[in-house]
């Protein structure tokens, strides 16, 4: 604000003073050139008629000096003109109002020249003194003199104005001047500053958007950049992440694959041989017969553990495989239950069976066993001798619906969200020594899931458990298979 | 031991022991190879089959098993999936591109799991998948029906 009216009134005032200046040199021109020709009017009108060639001839003297003292006093001397001469041809001045200079010579020949040639001459300059002052600052002004019109000039009138006259004048039109002009442009400024100060304000204003505009721009550009050399940070990270995890996939494949070899060749061996000594079991003692009966069962448990552990890496690693084939699910059911008949009969546990007619449903007969063995067995093994065990199978919709229900100890209810867990445990199962590895009913959810089927249980201590299995049947779908 | 398992069949009432000849057997003795780099274990598979009688031989790894196999012929191959240097998988597929092996017998043994593993094999010409651990009784008899089967 104070910076624009500085600038503006800068502004504003040379514009003034350049005004003034060239005003106040013509007016100054104009005003000698006035003056002059004032002067020259005056002269040539007074003196015409009155001077004689002779008056140029030589410098005058006697009556003549008289004559022309009387003629220039009375019309060339008026109030403003300090002195006056006449100058021939060759530069002598033959007549001067202050006689001391008659006969001398004029320092200014070449002037004189010009002069003579029809072009009147005047200059400021500095004279003797006048009426007791001295060194007079006067106009000079030469005059040709003619004869006649068309002749050449016999001579030239030289008379000084008193400058200061004149400076007079212009001084005085100079004050009128500045002053209208000072008022001028203080009224022009006045009145142009509101507009000037409201356009600046306004310019100042959308520049200072622009600059704000262009800050956000940039601000806007560093966070692109930065977002996005970040999401390429985070993008190298997850490649990386997924490179180790893909090696540790790999290492993990390894391992199962070597641990399956590991653990299996020396099982193996230990079931191979004790299968040959169990088959010559007349050559061995009772109690050697019941020994190895005991390493025969703990074998083949170690086995199942192993078996159940690389099923469960297996599952882990979405790599458990799943036959496609039709399976007649009701066959599955009837074999696993005949095979577990003998163990129901051995503990008197009644086994109810409620078959019903199924479609033919896409899956893997092995798993699909597995399942119902687990099933059932868990549920001979948490039932007390004398219990019962239900199993039904039907159709409801496009799914099969498989339910093993037992009247054994049941679950307790804050246990039975952990079921599904690997190597959970039933307090139950603990507490009355039945044997497990936890692994059953996870690897059954695992198989029943990779058949695209839910698995459920509902539980009640001290009456009994149901777990209820829906799988797809095979004209609904087709099982998607992966590994 | 185990006397009690063998069935003798007309046509075929063949036992061998040892090189000795019974009545109305063959003199020679069927040969099987048995193909695995763990003693234990082929000793397992020997005492599963030496009581029947066969021409039994040892290879403990992949060259050897193919060395073996050119230069006996057997009847019969036991094959380990895993063995050193070359697996049981390869040796597999560098008898079955040789024409007098194109109908040989073989049961592999594997402790293999592995998605995949059992397609690959079958596709290399595998007849008999026996997977670990084994009843050596059955291994017995699916040798014995193998043999039977070929020499039909």
């Amino acid at each position: 604000m104070l910076r624009f009216a500085l600038y503006s009134g800068a502004v504003l005032l040379a514009a003034g003073l350049a005004i003034l200046w060239t005003i106040n040199h013509e007016i100054a021109s104009r005003a000698r050139e006035t003056v002059e020709a004032q002067a020259q009017t005056v002269a040539a009108r007074n003196l015409r008629g009155h001077l004689l060639p002779s008056d140029f001839k030589a410098p005058v003297r006697g009556r003549r000096l008289a004559r022309l003292d009387e003629l220039f006093r009375r019309n060339i001397l008026v109030p403003g003109v300090v002195g006056a001469r006449l100058v021939n041809r060759g530069g002598t001045i033959t007549y001067a109002a202050r006689h001391q200079l008659i006969g001398t010579k004029v320092p200014y020949v070449r002037d004189l020249a010009r002069v003579f040639a029809g072009m009147p001459e005047r200059r400021v300059t500095r004279t003797v003194s006048w009426r007791g002052e001295q060194n007079v600052k006067v106009l000079q002004s030469l005059v040709p003199v003619r004869e006649t019109a068309t002749t050449k000039p016999v001579g030239a009138l030289e008379f000084d104005q008193d400058y200061r006259a004149i400076a007079i004048n212009i001084s005085d039109a100079n004050h009128r001047l500045v002053l209208i002009l000072a008022v001028a442009f203080l009224i022009l400024y006045l009145s142009l500053f509101p507009i000037l100060h409201r356009v600046t304000a306004q310019l100042a204003a959308r520049n200072r958007r622009l600059r704000e505009q262009a800050a956000e721009r940039n601000q806007h550009l560093e966070a692109e950049r930065a977002a996005r050399a970040e999401a390429e940070a985070i993008q190298r990270l997850l490649t990386e992440q997924n490179e180790r995890l893909r090696e540790l996939d790999l290492m993990k494949d390894e391992f199962v694959s070597l641990v399956s070899h590991e653990l299996r060749t020396p099982l193996t061996s230990i079931r191979g041989y004790l299968e040959l000594m169990l088959e010559e079991a007349g050559n061995l003692t009772p109690e050697q017969e019941r020994f190895l009966g005991v390493v025969d069962r703990n074998s083949e448990r170690l086995l199942r553990l192993v078996s159940d552990l690389l099923f469960l890496a297996q599952v882990d690693a979405g790599r458990l495989a799943i036959e496609r084939e039709d399976v007649v699910f009701e066959e599955v059911v009837q074999d696993s239950i005949e095979a577990l008949r003998p163990i129901a009969e051995s503990r008197r546990i009644e086994l109810v069976t409620s078959i019903a007619p199924l479609p033919s449903l896409l899956g893997d007969r092995a798993r699909l066993a597995q399942v119902l063995d687990n099933l059932v067995s868990n549920a001979l093994k948490f039932t007390p001798e004398g219990g019962r065990v239900s199993i039904a199978l039907r159709v409801d919709g496009d799914r099969s619906v498989l339910e093993v229900e037992d009247n054994g100890v049941g679950i307790p209810a804050a246990e039975q969200t952990r079921l599904f867990e690997r190597f959970f445990r039933s307090s139950r199962a603990t507490d009355n020594a039945i044997p497990g590895t936890g692994l059953g009913l996870a690897i059954t959810k695992a198989i029943v899931e990779r058949h695209d089927g839910r698995i459920s249980v509902e539980s009640r201590e001290g009456v009994g458990t149901s777990v209820r299995v829906e799988l797809p049947l095979a004209s609904v779908r087709a099982l998607v298979l992966t590994g | 031991m185990r006397l009690g398992r063998l069935k003798l069949r007309p046509g075929r009432p063949i036992r061998w022991t040892n090189g000795q000849t019974t009545e109305g057997a063959s003199a020679v003795p069927p040969k099987v190879l048995i193909c695995d780099n763990e003693e234990i274990l082929r000793t397992l598979v020997r005492a599963a089959l030496e009581e029947d009688g066969y021409d039994l031989h040892e290879a403990r790894d992949g060259d050897e098993s193919l060395e073996l196999a050119r230069r006996l012929e057997p009847d019969l191959i036991v094959l380990d999936m895993m063995m050193p240097g070359r697996t049981g998988l390869e040796v597999l597929t560098e008898l079955r591109s040789e024409r007098r092996f194109a109908e040989t017998p073989v049961i592999m043994l594997t402790a293999r799991v592995q998605a995949g593993d059992r397609a690959a094999a079958e596709k290399a010409g595998v007849d008999h998948f026996v997977s670990k651990p084994f009843s050596p009784v059955e291994l017995g008899a699916l040798a014995e029906r193998l043999l039977a089967a070929a020499a039909r």
